[in-house]
C-alpha cells in the first residue's frame, strides 16, 4: 500500500522572510485530514458493508409502505389470522389480522425515528456541555459533572413510567425524550475527556491569547477536534436507543399501542414464541441488523479517527 | 475472509435454529376442537363433574399463583385478591359453595342446614355440623360467627382499625346469637339482605382471642385481633390455624406456599395429596413454559390464542375454557357533553357490531363465545332474561346503521354518513375518546373495531390507551371497555347502576330504575329479585348506558395425572373442592 | 487521593438526595397507589377503608410533608409504607439485593474471562479469520436485545429438556420447588437454574468488554517497549504474558467497575424472563403498582452503587496510570 504523500517538493528558491508564498512548479497535492480519515474508513470492510445494509434497510422501511398494499393498522380484508408467512403475506399475519410486513415496516420507521432523535439530543446537548465543562475546569467543572451524575443515577424506568402515564399522546416522542435526556451525560463525559487532553495544547492557548471567548473556543476549536469521539459516541447512542426502546417496550413502558415499534412488536409476540415464531423473530432480526450495522460503522469510525490501533492490513 | 467468518456464524445459527424449530413444529392455526382438550370432552356439558375420578393417596401438586402474597388475611382490603383467596380456601370454611355451573349449594361439611326461617325480619338459622372443629381442637361455634360479623360490620371496629374489603351484608345484621352449645346460630337482619348465602367465610374466634390478648370485644380488642390476623404473612410467617381440609406448612416469601392436609379435618372427603405447593410466578407469559417443562401442574392464566395453541400441543396436559360471571362491556360516560344525549348513546350502541368484535377477539380460541344480553344474570341461570335484543343494540348491520342514522337525523344531528362528520345541534363535531388498558391486545382490537363502526355514523373515535383502570373513579373517560366480575349473588349489582352508586362510574341516573333497583336489592325471594332487576335492566338498556359484550372465558390447564380439579369460573375458583384433588388412581 | 475520595463521597450525598426528590416528584405524577389498587373492584371497598389506606400512605399530606416524613423515617430505619402491609422495605430490598448479587457475580466472572480471552486472541492475530469471527460474534451479541437472547436461550433449553427427557435446565427461579433431596442434587439443581440467566447476562456484557480489551491490547502491542522486547528476541509468549497482559488489563479494571455499576440496573429483564426474585423484579413491580417508597429505596441503593462504581473506576484509573493526577 503506497504511503500517503504529504511532502511538497520545492523547485524554486525558498520564500523571502517576512511572508509571501512559496512558488512551486509542480507539487504533489497534500491530502487533507478528512480524506485520510475517509480512506481509513473505507478500508474497514464490515463498516462499508454495514453502511450499504443500513441504507437499504432505511429505504425499505420508508419507501416500502408506499408500494405495499396493506397498511399497518388495517385488519386485512381476507380475514387471515395468525397465518404463517406465505405469498399473500410475506411476513404472515398476527393475532388481530394485521399484515405483519406492514407492521414491521412501521415499527422500523418508529424505532429509527427514536434512535435518530436520541442521538441528536444526546450529541447536541452532551458534546458542548462536556467541552465547556472540560475547558473551564475547576469548581464549575465539578458542579457540572455532578449534575451529570445526578442524571445518570435517576432510574430510566421511573422517568419513563411517569411520563408514559401522564401523556398518552405521542409515545414515540416521549420514549425518545426520555432516552435522550437521560443519555446525554455519557456524551458529555466522553467529550470532556477529550477536551481535558486538548486544552493543554498550544492552539487553545493561542486562541485565548487572541481574545477568543469560551464559546468560540468550544465550537471552533475543541469540538471539531473531538469529532471522532463525538461521532463514535453518536453511533453508540443510536445502537443504545434501539435496544433501549426495545427494553422499555418489553417492560410496558415504551411505545404504546396503537402506535408500534420493533420493541413493542416483539413484546406483543412474547407469548407466541412457540406458536407463531415469525411474530417474535422477524422484528428481532431487524433490531439486530440495525444495531449490528451501526456498531460496525462506529467501529469503522473509531479505526478511521484513531490510527494508533491500525497496522498495515494484509 | 468475509465468507470465513460468516460461514462460522452461519453454522452456529443453523444449529440454534434447528433446536428452536424442533420444538415449534405443530399446528399454529386456532381451529382446534371445542373449548376443552380431548381428555376432558364431558366438561362442557357437565362442568360440576369435569375430570372426576377415584384417587390414590400421595402426590404433590404444583399450582401457579400470579400475585405476590401480602398477608393471608383475605378479609383485609389490600389482601383480598383472587390468588390469596384460592390458597385460603383450603383453610377457611364457608356455609355455601359456588359450583362450576354457577349454582350455589350448601356446604354439608360445615353446616347440616342453613335456612331462611323468616322474611320479616329476615332471619337465617345455621346448624353447624357437630364434628366441625378448628385444627387446634376448638369446635366451630356461634362465637366464630359473632366474631366475623363484628369485625366486618363497619361499626364495632372503625375503618382505620379494621380496613376490611367490604362490610356489605354484615352491616345489615341486627343480632347473631348462639344456642345448643353454640352449634345453632340465629342471624337476624335489620334490613333485608338477599345475598346472605355469601356471608360467613369464617376466621377463627379463638385465634382472634389470642391475638386480642383476652376479650375480643373489650375496647381495642377487635383492633388487636385484626392486626394479629393481618400480621400472618409478616411477623407471623403464616396462619397456624385451619378449619378446612388443608393447613399451611411453609411459606417462602415471594416464592411459594406449601399446604399439607389438616389432621383434624372433619369433612366427608379426606385429602389424598401429600402436598399442594402454590408457586408464585409473576409473569403470566412464563406459565406456559413452566407447564410444558413440568415445573407447574395447574395454571389458570388469562387465555388467549397463543396460550390455547401452546397447551393444545402439550402431551400430558388437559385444559378447559368455561364461561364465567366475568363479563366484558362498553361504557358511555353520561356526563360527557355529547353522551349526555340519550339519542346519541342509543345510536352508538346500534352501530356497534358485537358479533364482529367477538369473532375477532375471543372466538378464535373460544368457539362458544356469544353476545351477552343481560347486565346482572348469566345465561343458564334462573334469573337470566334477554334485555338487549329487543332494543336492536349491538348488531351493527346495515339495518341498524340506517336506524341509527334516522334516530340522529330526527334529533337535530347532521352528517351521520360513513366517512362524514357527525355534528350536533350546535354544530359541534362529535369526537370521543375510547379508553382501554393498553397491555390488553383483545381490548385494543375491540377499540379499533368500535372506531371503524362509529365512523359509519360520522363519529370520530380516538384511541386512548391507559396503563391501568385508575381513571374510572374520577370519570376521566368518554367511552371505555373493561370487565366486571359478576357473581351468583346478584344483590350487590345495585351499586353499579343506581344513582350515586359507588361503582356507577358512568354517573348514570334514572329515577324509575332507582326505585326498582332499591327494591330488588332487598327482595329475599330470588324470583322476585330477578323480576325487579330485569325490569330495571330493561329501562337501562333503553337508556343505552352499558353495552354488554361477552362473558370472558376462564381457563384452566391441568397435568393429566391429577383428577377432581376442574375449572370453576366463579370467584371460588378451582380451589372450591380442594379436598377432592388427587392423583388419578391408575396414574404412574 | 484520600482527599479526592472523601470529597467525591461527600458530593455523593446531595446527588442522591437530589435524585430522590426528583424521583419522588416523578412518582407523584401518575395516579396514587391506593386508587390503582382499588380501581374497578366490585364491590367497591367501604369509603372508610379507602380513607384509612390513603392515610396510611400519607397521601393526605402535602408533597413536601410527605417527602420530609420519608427523610425523617430513614434515620429511624423506616423506609416508608408499601402496599403490602407486612412489608419492611429495607429487609425486603436487602433480600432481593442478595439474589441479584448472586446472579451478577457469576455472570461478571464469565463475562470478564470471555472478554479477556477473545479480546487478547483477537488482538494478537488482528484481521485474521479468528479476529473477524470473534468480532462479528461479539457485535452480534452486543446488538441483541436482552430479552431476545434470554427468550432464545429459554426456548432452546426447554426444547432440549423435552427432547432428551431430562429436567436439567430450570427456567423458573433460582431453584426448583420442591427442592430435591440430597446435597449434590441440590447443587445440580441450583446449577441448572443458574446456567441460563448467567449465560444471558454474560453474552451481552462480554462483547463490549471484549472490544475494550482488544483495543487496549492493540495499543500495548504497538507500543515502543513491546517492540523493543521483540527486537531483543524474546519469544512471543513471554512478551505476551510478562509484558503486555499486565498493562493491557489495566483499563479492564476500570471497565469492570463501571460494568458492575450498570449491571445492577440492568438485570431487570433477565430476572423477569427467568423469574428470579431480584432487585430488578422488585423495582419494576413497585413501579407498575405505583408503590413509590419501594422505588425510592431501590433508587437510593442502586444510585449509591453507581456512584461508588464510578468513583472506584476513577480511582483505579489514577492509581494504575501514573500519568493521571487528581488535584
Amino acid at each position: 500500500m503506497p504511503k500517503t504523500q504529504t511532502t511538497k517538493v520545492p523547485t524554486t528558491a525558498p520564500a523571502q522572510r517576512g511572508g509571501g508564498t512559496v512558488e512551486r512548479e509542480f507539487t504533489v497535492a497534500e491530502r487533507k485530514q478528512w480524506q485520510l480519515i475517509l480512506r481509513r474508513f473505507t478500508r474497514h470492510r464490515m463498516a462499508m458493508v454495514s453502511i450499504i445494509v443500513l441504507v437499504l434497510l432505511i429505504l425499505i422501511a420508508y419507501v416500502g409502505p408506499h408500494f405495499w398494499k396493506y397498511s399497518a393498522t388495517e385488519i386485512t380484508p381476507d380475514h387471515a389470522f395468525r397465518s404463517a408467512p406465505n405469498l399473500a403475506h410475506p411476513f404472515g399475519t398476527d393475532d388481530a389480522g394485521h399484515d405483519y410486513m406492514a407492521r414491521v415496516f412501521r415499527g422500523t420507521q418508529q424505532s429509527l425515528k427514536i434512535a435518530a432523535i436520541v442521538a441528536l439530543l444526546s450529541t447536541t446537548i452532551g458534546a458542548p456541555y462536556g467541552a465547556i465543562s472540560g475547558l473551564i475546569g475547576g469548581k464549575v467543572d465539578a458542579i457540572m459533572m455532578r449534575l451529570c451524575d445526578l442524571l445518570l443515577v435517576l432510574p430510566l424506568l421511573v422517568v419513563a413510567a411517569a411520563l408514559a402515564s401522564s401523556h398518552s399522546g405521542d409515545t414515540v416522542l416521549i420514549v425518545a425524550l426520555v432516552l435522550g435526556l437521560l443519555g446525554w451525560p455519557v456524551n458529555a463525559r466522553q467529550v470532556r475527556g477529550v477536551v481535558l487532553g486538548l486544552r493543554e495544547q498550544e492552539f487553545v492557548e493561542a486562541a485565548r491569547a487572541m481574545g477568543a471567548g469560551t464559546w468560540r473556543i468550544v465550537f471552533r476549536h475543541l469540538l471539531p477536534n473531538a469529532t471522532g469521539t463525538i461521532l463514535v459516541q453518536a453511533t453508540l447512542d443510536i445502537a443504545g436507543a434501539i435496544l433501549g426502546e426495545a427494553a422499555l417496550s418489553f417492560l410496558g413502558l415504551g411505545v404504546q399501542a396503537p402506535d408500534t415499534s420493533l420493541g413493542l412488536l416483539i413484546n406483543q409476540a412474547r407469548t407466541s414464541v412457540d406458536t407463531l415464531p415469525w411474530l417474535f423473530y422477524l422484528p428481532g432480526v431487524v433490531i439486530i441488523l440495525i444495531a449490528l450495522t451501526i456498531n460496525f460503522i462506529g467501529d469503522g469510525l473509531r479505526d478511521a479517527f484513531d490510527p494508533r490501533q491500525t497496522r498495515q492490513r494484509r | 475472509m468475509r465468507s470465513g467468518s460468516k460461514r462460522l456464524a452461519g453454522l452456529v445459527a443453523i444449529t440454534a435454529a434447528t433446536l428452536l424449530v424442533a420444538g415449534a413444529c405443530g399446528t399454529s392455526s386456532s381451529s382446534g376442537p371445542g373449548q376443552s382438550s380431548q381428555g376432558w370432552s364431558t366438561c362442557d356439558k357437565d362442568p360440576n363433574n369435569c375430570n372426576s375420578g377415584p384417587t390414590k393417596p400421595g402426590g404433590t401438586m404444583l399450582v401457579t399463583d400470579e400475585k405476590k402474597i401480602t398477608s393471608f388475611f383475605t378479609a383485609d382490603a389490600a389482601s383480598n385478591t383472587y390468588d390469596q383467596a384460592q390458597i385460603m380456601s383450603g383453610l377457611i370454611p364457608s356455609p355455601f359453595i359456588l359450583n362450576p355451573d354457577l349454582s350455589v349449594t350448601l356446604n354439608k361439611d360445615l353446616v347440616t342446614s342453613a335456612e331462611l326461617t323468616s322474611s320479616s325480619p329476615e332471619t337465617v338459622v345455621y346448624k353447624i355440623n357437630p364434628n366441625a372443629v378448628w385444627m387446634d381442637g376448638t369446635p366451630i361455634t356461634a362465637d366464630d360467627f359473632i366474631f366475623n360479623w363484628k369485625f366486618q360490620d363497619g361499626k364495632d371496629c372503625s375503618a382505620t382499625d379494621c380496613p376490611v374489603a367490604g362490610t356489605t351484608g354484615y352491616d345489615a345484621i341486627d343480632t347473631v346469637t348462639g344456642s345448643d352449645n353454640g352449634k345453632t346460630v340465629t342471624v337476624v337482619f335489620k334490613t333485608p339482605f338477599p345475598d346472605w348465602q355469601a356471608l360467613f367465610a369464617l376466621f377463627p374466634a379463638n385465634v382472634a382471642k389470642t391475638y386480642a390478648g383476652g376479650d375480643i370485644y373489650a375496647p381495642g380488642g377487635l383492633k388487636k385481633a385484626y392486626a394479629g390476623f393481618l400480621s400472618e404473612g409478616g411477623a407471623v410467617p403464616f396462619p397456624k390455624w385451619s378449619g378446612g381440609p388443608y393447613q399451611i406448612s411453609d411459606y417462602q416469601k415471594d416464592v411459594s406456599v406449601t399446604l399439607t392436609p389438616n389432621p383434624k379435618w372433619y369433612g366427608a372427603t379426606k385429602p389424598s395429596l401429600d402436598k399442594i405447593i402454590y408457586k408464585i410466578i409473576l409473569d403470566p407469559a412464563q406459565e406456559t413454559e413452566a407447564l410444558k417443562n413440568g415445573e407447574v401442574n395447574v395454571s389458570v392464566a388469562q387465555p388467549d390464542g397463543d396460550l390455547i395453541a401452546a397447551v393444545q400441543q402439550m402431551q400430558n396436559v388437559n385444559y378447559n375454557l368455561s364461561k364465567g360471571p366475568v363479563w366484558e362491556h362498553i361504557d358511555l360516560n353520561n356526563k360527557n357533553k355529547f353522551l349526555a344525549d340519550k339519542n346519541l348513546r342509543q345510536a352508538i350502541f346500534l352501530a356497534i357490531n358485537r358479533q364482529e368484535i367477538i369473532d375477532k377477539t375471543v372466538k378464535p380460541f373460544f368457539p362458544s363465545a356469544a353476545p351477552l344480553n343481560n347486565h346482572n344474570y348469566m345465561p343458564g341461570t334462573a334469573g337470566y332474561k334477554d334485555v338487549i335484543t329487543p332494543t336492536g343494540q349491538g348488531v351493527g348491520d346495515d339495518a341498524a346503521i340506517a336506524k341509527a342514522k334516522q334516530l340522529l337525523e330526527s334529533n337535530g344531528y347532521t352528517g351521520a354518513e360513513p366517512g362524514g362528520t357527525l355534528k350536533n345541534k350546535n354544530g359541534e363535531a362529535v369526537t370521543l375518546g375510547f379508553s382501554y388498558t393498553q397491555s390488553n391486545k383483545l381490548r385494543e382490537t375491540t377499540a379499533e373495531l368500535v372506531q371503524a363502526d362509529l365512523a359509519k355514523i360520522g363519529v370520530k373515535v380516538t384511541l386512548v390507551p391507559k396503563p391501568d383502570l385508575s381513571f374510572l373513579g374520577s370519570g376521566d373517560f368518554d367511552m371505555v371497555v373493561f370487565a366486571w366480575v359478576g357473581s351468583p349473588f346478584v344483590a350487590g349489582s345495585k351499586d353499579l347502576w343506581i344513582t350515586g352508586g359507588g361503582s356507577n362510574f358512568n354517573k348514570y341516573s334514572n329515577p324509575q330504575g332507582d326505585t326498582l333497583l332499591t327494591k330488588a336489592a332487598q327482595d329475599l325471594d330470588p324470583t322476585q329479585e330477578a323480576a325487579d332487576f330485569n325490569a330495571a335492566d330493561e329501562i337501562m338498556a333503553a337508556d343505552a348506558n352499558v353495552l354488554p359484550l361477552y362473558q370472558k372465558p376462564v381457563f384452566i390447564a391441568v397435568s393429566s395425572q391429577f383428577v377432581n380439579i376442574r375449572n370453576n369460573a366463579t370467584s371460588a375458583g378451582p380451589a372450591y373442592n380442594m379436598q377432592d384433588w388427587g392423583l388419578k388412581a391408575d396414574a404412574q | 487521593m484520600l482527599v479526592f475520595t472523601i470529597r467525591r463521597l461527600i458530593q455523593a450525598i446531595p446527588i442522591l438526595f437530589g435524585a430522590s426528590l426528583l424521583t419522588f416528584w416523578l412518582m407523584s405524577i401518575p395516579a396514587d397507589p391506593v386508587t390503582v389498587e382499588f380501581a374497578g373492584r366490585n364491590p367497591r371497598p367501604p369509603q372508610g377503608t379507602i380513607d384509612a389506606e390513603m392515610h396510611r400512605f400519607r397521601l393526605d399530606e402535602s408533597f413536601w410533608a410527605q417527602y420530609w416524613d420519608w427523610i425523617k423515617g430513614i434515620f429511624h430505619g423506616n423506609w416508608g409504607p408499601a402496599l403490602d402491609k407486612n412489608a419492611n422495605i429495607f429487609h425486603d430490598m436487602m433480600r432481593h439485593f442478595g439474589v441479584t448479587t448472586r446472579l451478577i457475580v457469576l455472570a461478571l466472572i464469565v463475562a470478564i474471562v470471555l472478554a479477556v480471552l477473545t479480546g487478547v486472541m483477537s488482538a494478537i492475530k488482528q484481521y485474521s479469520v479468528r479476529d473477524y469471527t470473534f468480532t462479528f460474534l461479539g457485535f452480534v451479541f452486543l446488538s441483541m436485545p436482552t430479552f431476545w437472547i434470554a427468550q432464545l436461550l429459554k426456548t432452546i433449553a426447554v426444547n432440549f429438556n423435552t427432547s432428551t427427557g431430562t429436567h436439567f435446565f430450570g427456567t423458573l427461579g433460582a431453584y426448583s420447588i420442591p427442592q430435591p433431596d440430597g446435597f449434590w442434587n441440590r447443587i445440580v439443581d441450583y446449577a441448572g437454574h443458574l446456567v441460563l440467566p448467567t449465560i444471558s447476562l454474560a453474552l451481552i456484557t462480554y462483547a463490549g468488554l471484549s472490544r475494550f480489551q482488544r483495543a487496549s491490547m492493540l495499543e500495548v502491542m504497538n507500543s515502543d517497549y513491546v517492540r523493543l522486547a521483540r527486537a531483543k528476541g524474546i519469544s512471543q509468549r513471554r512478551v505476551l504474558t510478562r509484558h503486555m497482559l499486565r498493562t493491557a488489563l489495566i483499563p479492564m479494571t476500570t471497565a469492570t467497575a463501571l460494568t458492575i455499576a450498570v449491571f445492577f440496573g440492568g438485570t431487570i429483564i433477565t430476572e423477569t424472563v427467568f423469574n428470579w426474585n431480584g432487585m430488578g423484579v422488585y423495582t419494576i413491580d413497585a413501579i407498575s403498582s405505583h408503590d413509590k417508597y419501594i422505588v425510592l429505596a431501590t433508587l437510593m441503593l442502586t444510585g449509591f452503587i453507581v456512584i461508588i462504581g464510578n468513583l472506584v473506576a476513577d480511582i483505579l484509573y489514577a492509581v494504575l496510570d501514573p500519568r493521571i493526577r487528581y488535584a
